[in-house]
Formats: C-alpha cells, structure tokens, sequence
C-alpha cells in the first residue's frame, strides 16, 4: 500500500509516494540517491544507517519511511556547509578516524548528537554517545581522539562567533 | 533485510486505534518503537497483514507528575531516553532511570518505548526488575473500558502478557517513594551496550530512623521465565539493619529460590552465582542511596 508523505531531509521537503514496508534508510539512499547514509545490520546492532531524525541520532532501518512523514531529518551529506565540511568531518579525516569508511557516517552523526547536548565531553561521555555505531577498523581510539579535537574546535568556533 | 508487506494504519486518537484493533484481531500488531517488532518482521519471525503505529495518538505521550501525590504517570509511547534523561525521574525515581539507561544504545533508546518494553514482555527486559520494584501500575484500555493491572501481574512468560489484542497499554503509574528510600538496577552483561542481560538485580529499599530496613523489593531479571520478585529476600531484609549477616543471609535466599536456565549467555549455575553475588551488592547500594536520598 503506497503512500505519499512529506519529509524535510537536510533543509529540502520532498514529497515522496512509498510502499509502507520500506525504510527510511531505504527511502533516504533509493528515492533520494544519498547514499552516504548506509545499511549493515539492519536490525539496529550496527548504527550504520544512523541519522538524525527531529534531533535525535536514530536507526534509520528501524523507522518506517511512512513514520518519517512530517519530520525533520538530517543525513551526513546536511553537514556541510558553506565554509566545507563540518569541524567533524574534517577532525575525522585529519586524525585518521576514517579506515574503511563504512562506519564514518553514522559516527559522525551520533557524535554531532552528543556534542549538541554536550560540547565539552569526556572521552568517556564520546565513548557512550557511539556506543550504538560498530567500528571494526580503527579499534575506536583515533575517533574517540576526533570527536575531541572537533569538541575543541566547535567551542573556539563557537566563541569567535560571539566575541 | 526486506520487510514483508502489511497494510499500514497510524491512528490520530485512542479511539479511531481501538476500533482498529478490534477490527483485526490477532491479525494486527501494535508498532510502538519498532526496535523489535521490525525486527523480528524482517528475520520472518511474524508476517503480521496489518500493522497500527501508536506514535501518532496523542493520548499516549508524555511525562508528567502529580503536584501533591508525586505520583508520576508516563504515557505509553515514551522512549527510553527520554526517561533515562528526565530530571524528575532521575531524582525521584532513579532506578527506572537507571534501568532505561542500560536498554540498547543511544540510538535504540532514541525509539524504544516503555510500552514496547512491557509489551514485548521479554525475561531480561531492562525495565522490568526497576517496574516491579516502585510497584508501578500498567493500564491497558480496550473497546469497554480500561483496567490498571499491577506490572508483577502483567506479564506471564516469554513475549506474553495478559494485554488482549483489542488492547492498547496506554499508560503507566508510580506512586511517589517515601523518603529514606534508596533504588538500584544492576545489570551484568559481557559488554555494556547493546546488550541483553547475563542477570539483572533490582532492589528498592527504604530504612527507619534506626537504619533498619523498613520495606524491600527485589526482582530478578533473566533468571526464569518472566522478572521475578524474590519475596524471600525481602523478608530477610525487612525488620534488619543492613549489616554483614542480613546481607549474607538475603544473598543466598535469592540464589537459593531462582532457577535459572542455561543457555547462549550463561549457564544456570552461573547464574545463580551472579544473582547471589548482584543481590549482595545491590542491597548495599541501595542502602548507601538510602541514606544519601538517592530513590
């Protein structure tokens, strides 16, 4: 049974006609082509498909397409901005957080999560802010260290802006 | 992973879902969160014709307390975080905060529901022991009417519950924890995230002006078929200080009643051995909280 919801996705509305027993990470990488965000597990063990849906970092394989309609949801291609790539997705490149990539999206967007709630986290409050992203590269620490260094300079930012 | 195809219903009102699921009957499952009922439809474990979201009824939504009881009412469809996370709760009802907090992960916390907890009525389910502990009353509205089941009651064996299926759990009860009470969910997995419990201990205590222990609850998790009280820890606590003999006594009184099984994430004998080892440290945290006004 198809049907036709509106989702703002990364600033843009799109009205979409959907089976019902789709996904919004399918809906995300086959309707709208952004395919930065990904499917693994598919059953909410992995948080590669992680995105942010009214704020908060969810499991996009365990929402339906046809729960979305009506909210907001920010995938990791949101994040760039008019000055490049987010302080995270630079901090994660720079520090060598980045192996084979799989996990990088869904990292990211629960880490942008966590420092919105809490721009000054210890490694362990990062540590459980992704403790629902799997990484099977890096063994964790060089992303732990890149949510830190993206930490510091989201606050220095943050404080050139205001001053 | 696919999802089979099912026709989709999201109700606005109470009403128009209840009038939805007496319609289908069994041949209708009730989406909550979705973290297990999707699930368990991709891996084909059920192939429901018809599923009813909850996630657009007001009436099921929301956090709130009352000013004079203190008594405080979570509506069905309240993510796990959001409990996890509430000031109220934190303060005055810690251990349902606690046990929240141990559910899944972060992003899992974000769609899981306290209903959905319930509902799904698994034996090492993380609000369970916490649930039971604060002596929470579910409410379960149907086509005549709503009834308060008390949550010991409420579940009867693995992923079944007395909620018919023309029933929605709409809400969901705790009266306010007299002072001197301390709360306390311990839950021992291998890792800990994502993780379904090994064991898990829930214990509640209040204390008199003396420091004897005044009232108890102890429920355990994962060690039969549905969470369990342990009434006969809970009678050796009651009437005693929480010193070393009353420890070791009420320790051993809750290995000795559980029969756990064996299975994938523990063998019964080591269960046994954790429920006796997670008691014994849970009565003396809940104790310590007790004293230091930390329900």
């Amino acid at each position: 049974m198809a049907q036709t919801i509106q989702i703002t996705v990364n600033g843009v509305s799109h009205d979409l006609l959907v089976e019902s027993n789709r996904t919004l990470a399918q809906v995300i990488r086959e309707d709208l082509g952004l395919t930065g965000t990904k499917q693994g597990c598919e059953i909410g063990d992995c948080g590669v498909c992680t995105v942010i849906l009214d704020g908060k970092a969810v499991n996009s394989c365990l929402v339906l397409a046809v729960e979305a309609a009506g909210h907001t949801i920010t995938t990791i291609e949101g994040l760039v901005g008019e000055r490049g790539l987010h302080p995270l997705q630079s901090a994660f490149v720079n520090e060598g957080a980045i192996q084979c990539g799989f996990c990088t999206s869904g990292m990211i967007l629960s880490a942008k999560v966590l420092l919105d709630h809490n721009p000054h986290p210890t490694r362990q409050d990062i540590r459980q802010g992704i403790s629902g992203n799997l990484c099977r590269c890096t063994g964790y620490q060089k992303i732990v260290d890149a949510v830190e260094v993206a930490a510091k300079m989201l606050t220095s930012e943050k404080g050139n802006d205001d001053g | 992973m696919l999802l089979p195809k099912f026709t989709f219903h999201e109700p606005e009102t109470l009403d128009e879902c209840l009038s939805l699921l007496d319609r289908y009957g069994s041949d209708a499952a009730v989406l909550a969160g979705g973290t297990d009922l999707l699930v368990n439809m991709k891996k084909g474990l059920i192939r429901p014709s018809v599923v009813v979201s909850l996630s657009r009824v007001g009436e099921l939504q929301g956090i709130s307390t009352d000013g004079d009881s203190g008594k405080l009412r979570l509506g069905s469809m309240v993510t796990m975080d959001a409990i996890a996370t509430h000031q109220v709760i934190k303060k005055h009802f810690s251990i349902l905060a606690q046990g929240a907090q141990r559910l899944g992960s972060p992003l899992i916390r974000n769609r899981a529901t306290i209903g959905g907890n319930l509902v799904t009525a698994r034996p090492a389910a993380d609000s369970h022991g916490p649930l039971i502990c604060l002596g929470a009353q579910i409410e379960l509205t149907g086509p005549s009417g709503s009834r308060k089941v008390p949550v010991e009651d409420f579940f009867q064996g693995p992923g079944t519950s007395v909620r018919r299926s023309n029933e929605v759990l709409t809400q969901i009860t705790i009266d306010k924890i007299p002072p001197k009470c301390g709360g306390v969910y311990l839950k021992y997995g291998i890792r800990k995230t994502l993780e379904i419990s090994v064991v898990n201990v829930s214990v509640l205590l209040c204390l008199e002006k003396d420091k004897t222990i005044a009232h108890a609850r102890v429920a355990l998790g994962a060690v039969s078929p549905k969470t369990i009280r342990s009434p006969d820890t809970e009678r050796c606590l009651i009437g005693n200080p929480p010193d070393e003999k009353t420890l070791k006594k009420a320790a051993e009184a809750a290995a000795a009643r559980c029969q756990p099984i064996s299975d994938i994430r523990g063998s019964a004998e080591y269960r046994q051995i954790l429920v006796e080892v997670l008691t014994r440290r849970g009565i003396e945290e809940a104790a310590r909280r007790a004293l230091s006004r930390k329900v």
